[in-house]
């Protein structure tokens, strides 16, 4: 089984030290007019570079460029699509920030690339391998105002399919070796699922040798978990955090994907023992089959303060490590419990996977 | 409602406009409380200049003509962090982003919270006796606290919003002790994760319960569709909603399910530069009234105003208050 420490998502675009908010300040200045368009990408370009060595320095084997050119999740993306105008403020989910709505008022289209430039920039100078993360088209959907064209949220999934896929594309040919596709909403509107499924089917035709991971965040999925290992994925990356039934059910279950487990608490700033951390996935480790298993987040650290998101990645590190071996100490065998007997009816579902990974 | 606003002494017009609670500071207080972080002016001196915004305020809304005022928090950075910092049990954590390029200094539960003092009390009284008509005592409420801090010391949410609760009620006590007859605590963070409403409304019943007051609840920038009608049990008189910000479309949800409560019906966005018109505010009050029972209804602002101008704030106070008069003569 591999084992990887990993982050995927947002990285805190600021510290406590003034150097650490040079960004905000370049902000200031670029909405002011006091600073030019081509400096400021020179302070996102180094904020970048600077959250790139941050996670490989906290021992992570696969890293994310930070989103730090994001002004939110959901308008970095839509704001760059034709036939759609970002409105007012609404909360991203039950976190404390902030996204701007969009609201679509034309034809949707791509204007041009979405992510893919700023994959290569972050590619092209990390010393560990980039991870690419993309907002699903269902969650984008969910979180638009419906107009013009498409008077349903649904419409507006349809529209959206082809040009996510489009940027799946594009990352893939771009290098990225691993592809998230966040579809977060779907906690929210379970009965969807198949909406979902069908629109992954559609992004997989598109991600050529690259990996398709589906990541799924800021709610209990547990009552979803049988349904989600059948889908045309590669690998699926849970949060933990929200629900013990979650562990529950992967270990209940277990998994013939490769999964992430998003065990460590990226909302909270409390700090998780690592030791009670490594037992809790060894557990569930031991019921994953599909041969690889990220530990990460439970989703971007950049709810965190910049020292405290930082801690928490050592911490991945130091889980994996004490996973493999390579920590000081294991988890007593005293503590491993056998692993329960998979649930009847697992063998059905098993057969059901389509053969696309 | 308005019976019992008339027990206490209270008689409002019909769509009785307010503010939500904050205004923005002036620059040189601005300036002062920077000064006073550094330790270059004193207490007393940050103080006066409070004392200086918050009488510019309740003039500025009695000029206007508002009838019921806020004291504008000219006291207050961030509405959670603020009790934060009263509140024993609290530290202030690093910064982590709200939206956009704004960051806040997120609070964290280091240890068992615990209500050492009036926190708001001074400030209300201090208010209040600038003007005849009423002043709202302005809070955050527990479950907000909770969801907008780190929790290091209790085992789970629900643990930290009762103990959150249990102190806030000894504010609001001391509040009523003091004379408020209308009190406004604040839960932006309601609909957040729809499966701990009962959480929210255990802890604004400890907090409110037999308490001789009239409660408001402010929430905005939420998903409201996914606790309506079931949000109608919080223990509150009434709701103040964000409106405008999201297109009036809460008003379908009260279409289908009757809103019981008084709303505080959110009539300009306070996020954009772009001025509310007073044709804007009639249609949006029209369609409220189409809805609801003008007994119902309150009138203000989005959210807090401080993010705009003084000026600006000013001139979305007076559309509203114009609006709203020409809209009474007509009921």
């Amino acid at each position: 089984m591999k084992i990887l420490a990993v982050h995927a998502g947002g990285f805190p675009r600021i510290g406590d030290t003034r150097e650490q908010q040079r960004l905000r300040v370049a902000r200031e200045a670029l909405d002011r007019g006091d600073m030019s368009e081509d400096i400021f990408i020179d302070v996102e370009n180094d904020m970048v570079r600077e959250a790139l060595s941050e996670q490989s320095k906290a021992g992570l084997d696969l890293v994310s460029d930070g989103q730090i050119r994001w002004q939110d999740p959901v308008s970095h993306i839509m704001g760059k699509l034709e036939g759609v105008r970002i409105g007012g403020l609404l909360r991203y989910f039950d976190t404390n920030t902030y996204f701007r709505q969009p609201q679509v008022t034309g034809e949707i289209s791509a204007k041009g690339p979405l992510m893919a430039d700023e994959y290569r920039f972050a590619r092209a100078i990390s010393p560990r391998p980039v991870i690419a993360t993309l907002p699903g088209p269902f969650t984008l959907s969910r979180l638009s105002i419906p107009g013009g064209p498409y008077p349903k949220c649904n419409d507006i999934m349809k529209a959206l399919i082809p040009v996510i896929a489009g940027e799946v594309g594009a990352l893939a040919a771009a290098g990225a070796g691993n592809i998230i596709v966040d579809e977060s909403f779907l906690f929210r509107e379970p009965q969807s699922l198949s909406r979902v499924e069908d629109s992954l089917e559609v992004l997989g035709g598109r991600k050529g040798s690259a990996r398709l991971w589906l990541r799924l965040s800021f709610g209990d999925y547990a009552p979803l978990y049988a349904a989600l290992q059948i889908l045309p994925i590669d690998g699926l990356i849970l949060d933990f955090t929200y629900s013990p039934r979650m562990a529950d059910a992967l270990t209940l279950s277990g998994s013939d994907l490769p999964i992430g487990l998003g065990l460590v608490d990226s909302r909270n700033s409390r700090m998780e023992n690592p030791l009670k951390m490594a037992r809790s996935a060894e557990k569930m480790l031991k019921r994953v089959h599909g041969g690889e298993a990220w530990l990460i987040a439970s989703n971007g650290v950049d709810f965190l303060p910049r020292a405290r998101a930082v801690e928490k990645l050592v911490l991945l590190a130091k889980i994996r490590d004490l996973l493999t071996g390579k920590g000081k100490a294991k988890s007593s065998p005293k503590k491993r419990k056998s692993a329960p007997r998979a649930r009847p009816g697992r063998k059905n579902k098993k057969m059901k996977r389509r053969g696309k990974r | 409602m308005r019976k019992k606003l008339l027990e206490m002494g209270l008689e409002l017009p019909l769509l009785p406009t307010s503010a939500v609670g904050s205004f923005p500071k002036p620059p040189e207080l601005l300036v002062a409380r920077a000064q006073a972080r550094r330790g270059e002016i004193s207490a007393e001196e940050l103080d006066s200049l409070t004392r200086q915004a918050t009488e510019f305020w309740i003039r500025k809304q009695e000029e206007i003509g508002l009838d019921i005022l806020v004291d504008g928090e000219m006291y207050r950075g961030d509405m959670v962090a603020y009790f934060g910092e009263h509140i024993k049990g609290f530290k202030e954590g690093g910064l982590v982003r709200s939206y956009g390029n704004r960051y806040y200094h997120k609070p964290v539960i280091l240890g068992p919270v615990h209500w050492t003092g009036p926190i708001t009390v001074e400030w209300w009284k201090y208010a209040q006796s600038l003007t005849k008509r009423p002043v709202k005592g302005m809070l955050t409420g527990a479950y907000t606290i909770m969801d907008w801090s780190f929790n290091e010391h209790y085992p789970g949410r629900k643990a930290a919003a009762i103990a959150v609760a249990r102190e806030l009620r000894k504010e609001v006590e001391a509040l009523v002790q003091a004379g408020c007859r209308i009190i406004q605590i604040d839960e932006p963070a309601l609909s957040v994760r729809p499966e701990e409403l009962p959480i929210a409304i255990d802890a604004m019943r400890i907090v409110t319960e037999k308490l001789p007051a009239y409660f408001l609840t402010h929430v905005c920038y939420g998903a409201l569709e996914f606790i309506y009608p079931a949000m109608l049990e919080m223990p509150v008189h009434n709701f103040d909603l964000e409106l405008s910000n999201s297109e009036l479309d809460l008003l379908d949800l009260f279409s289908k399910d009757p809103f019981t409560k008084d709303l505080s019906f959110g009539v300009a966005d306070v996020h954009t530069r772009k001025m509310p018109t007073t044709d804007l505010v009639r249609k949006r009050l029209k369609r409220a009234l189409a809805v609801l029972n003008p007994e119902q209804i309150w009138v203000d602002p989005d959210c807090g105003l401080k993010t705009r101008t003084v000026e600006e704030a000013i001139e979305v106070l007076k559309v509203i208050q114009g609006t709203v008069e020409g809209i009474r003569e007509d009921l």
